[in-house]
């Protein structure tokens, strides 16, 4: 499976030797390392768990038999073992659906999820189904990051427990993670989510991924949204809000349960790729995304900057 | 010497890849699915974990409540779900509701959203009657102005449908026509009794309107509940579940 994983920096001294031994050939060792150079970042990522700690029952009209926590969780084991540089993300709603929750208030799902070593989720309108004060209590099973930069907690007793972003670093790769939560207006009841403010999530995911892409150097940005894939109304998506923006990357869905086959290739607002990744509820799919990252492409670099200078001008 | 060379060029490069972004060279993507499959491992480290809650839990939702004849699942505009949801809680409000005015219920109506899993053909037990109402939202009966009701109505048409009963009507270009409230024409001079969960009737599901009702009266019954009490009066009285659309919303020829 990762036959074409080329070795990263923990092999350079032997490239290096290599390259010593071929100077005198002809090659020169710059174009080697960078052609040599390549490291593999796998991304991980879930949504909608909503509580399936167990597969559907094999009576299920609709998916006997799919899912599963342990199985779920031998298969990253297995990925693990095989890549070096793995980001497991989820997109929130994790709790909510069956009576593991209804019992236990979330307790076994965030100690999974420790367990399963995710890096970070953002927040679902569900997860607020016990009210603040059940989130926050299920809070000290969580050994991930709570990621949301649009609700505003300070009046609420989830102060200080989340973060808007986080950043990450793997065999060298930047990555910059930030969550996107929906409007909770009419959506979860006003005394579940209490003094939580929602702030326009475009305008906050431009800032952010602005930030993280240019002030922090992030390599990937990536955002974990919970607004839907797509409506039939004119509503805010991650479908909308891939063609609005700038310096996101890839956008890890929910909230919709929507099963994309493969991550959806969007044109963010300069032209420029931007993937969409969803993988419906209940934990029947696991997503994958692996990215090649050319290490130390020095003309290529270039190209790149420049392109940075009119994008920034450009935004503003 | 060369290695010297060598060494300044590595320091060179590492500061340059502090500062500039790694150029992407390709993407690859996969979907897994999670099934019981051959190569499909379980992790006993998980299992473990998850036994000792899996197994005081079982003990609590594995009693069988009913026997249905057939699976039980959403549908639009009209489905079975929904239908069977639905009449449980107007089978509810006619058991439970003890208006103050001593006017009864007119109708049900909930939303699809809220109907969060299907009932297995068979069995149901309460722990599939969890996983359809997982939330401890309690049903309200509002008394509401006929211009609202037809609010209501709209919104169903608009939706493709919604759980009701006590109602029959048909749907056309997104609008709601030939209105009938228990067998009677829709009057929109009236005022009527609508039963819904507290969700919706707190604006829920973009139902801000439904916070102008009249007035406000609660069932002290959750959802769920009113579900369980069906089924069991189904059991007790020697019945399976049945469950059959009988046109209450269709779409207009």
């Amino acid at each position: 499976m990762n036959g074409s994983a080329m070795p990263g920096r923990r092999n350079f001294l032997k490239t290096l030797a290599g390259s010593a031994a071929l100077l005198g050939m002809g090659a020169s060792p710059l174009e080697l390392l960078a052609k040599q150079d390549i490291e593999k970042l796998t991304i991980l990522h879930t949504n909608d768990v909503h509580s399936r700690i167990d597969p559907f029952p094999d009576n299920d009209p609709k998916y006997a038999g799919l899912g599963g926590t342990a199985r779920r969780a031998a298969l990253i084991k297995k990925i693990r073992a095989e890549e070096k540089n793995v980001l497991l993300l989820d997109s929130g709603d994790s709790f909510q659906g069956t009576p593991y929750f209804n019992m236990y208030g979330g307790e076994l799902e965030f100690k999974l999820m420790s367990d399963m070593g995710y890096d970070a989720s953002t927040i679902g309108n569900h997860d607020f189904d016990n009210g603040m004060d059940g989130l926050v209590k299920q809070l000290p099973n969580a050994n991930f990051s709570l990621l949301c930069s649009n609700y505003d907690f300070s009046d609420t007793p989830l102060n200080n427990h989340t973060q808007p972003y986080k950043l990450f670093e793997k065999g060298g790769i930047r990555i910059g993670v930030f969550g996107i939560g929906i409007e909770l207006q009419g959506l979860v009841d006003k005394k579940l989510y209490g003094n939580t403010v929602y702030n326009d999530p475009l305008s906050k995911a431009r800032y952010y991924s602005h930030f993280l892409k240019e002030e922090k150097k992030c390599d990937l940005v990536i955002c974990l949204s919970h607004l839907g894939y797509q409506y039939k109304e004119q509503k805010i998506s991650d479908e909308i809000f891939a063609g609005e923006s700038e310096h996101i990357d890839l956008i890890l869905g929910g909230h919709t349960h929507t099963f994309l086959d493969e991550p959806v290739h969007f044109k963010n607002k300069n032209g420029k790729e931007i993937l969409v990744a969803q993988v419906g509820w209940a934990g029947i799919k696991l997503g994958r995304i692996d990215y090649y990252f050319e290490k130390n492409s020095k003309k290529k670099d270039a190209v790149g900057t420049s392109l940075k200078i009119s994008r920034k001008s450009s935004a503003i | 010497m060369f290695r010297k060379l060598f060494i300044n060029a590595f320091i060179l490069l590492l500061a340059a890849s502090c500062s500039q972004p790694l150029h992407l060279l390709k993407t690859e993507t996969k979907n897994y699915r999670i099934e019981a499959a051959p190569g499909s491992d379980v992790d006993s480290m998980t299992y473990y974990r998850i036994l000792p809650y899996r197994e005081s839990l079982t003990a609590e939702m594995s009693a069988v409540l009913a026997v249905s004849d057939q699976a039980i699942d959403k549908g639009q505009p009209e489905g079975l779900l929904g239908d069977f949801v639905a009449d449980a809680c107007l089978s509810a409000a006619r058991q439970n509701y003890v208006p103050a005015d001593n006017i009864p219920a007119d109708f049900v109506f909930l939303n699809n959203g809220g109907l969060r899993n299907a009932l297995p053909k068979g069995n149901i037990t309460k722990g599939n009657v969890f996983e359809l109402m997982p939330f401890e939202n309690e049903l309200v009966v509002l008394k509401i102005k006929g211009t609202l009701v037809k609010k209501i109505f709209n919104f169903i048409a608009e939706k493709d449908g919604a759980p009701v009963a006590g109602v029959q009507f048909a749907i056309k270009n997104k609008e709601a026509v030939n209105i009938l409230i228990n067998h009677q024409p829709f009057d929109s001079t009236k005022t009527y009794k609508v039963v819904t969960s507290d969700y919706l009737a707190n604006g829920g599901d973009q139902l801000s309107f439904l916070k102008e009702a009249n007035e406000r009266e609660s069932m002290n019954l959750k959802v769920r509940d009113a579900i369980f009490r069906y089924l069991q009066q189904k059991t007790k009285a020697g019945e399976h579940i049945v469950v059959k659309k009988d046109e209450r919303i269709s779409y207009a020829r």
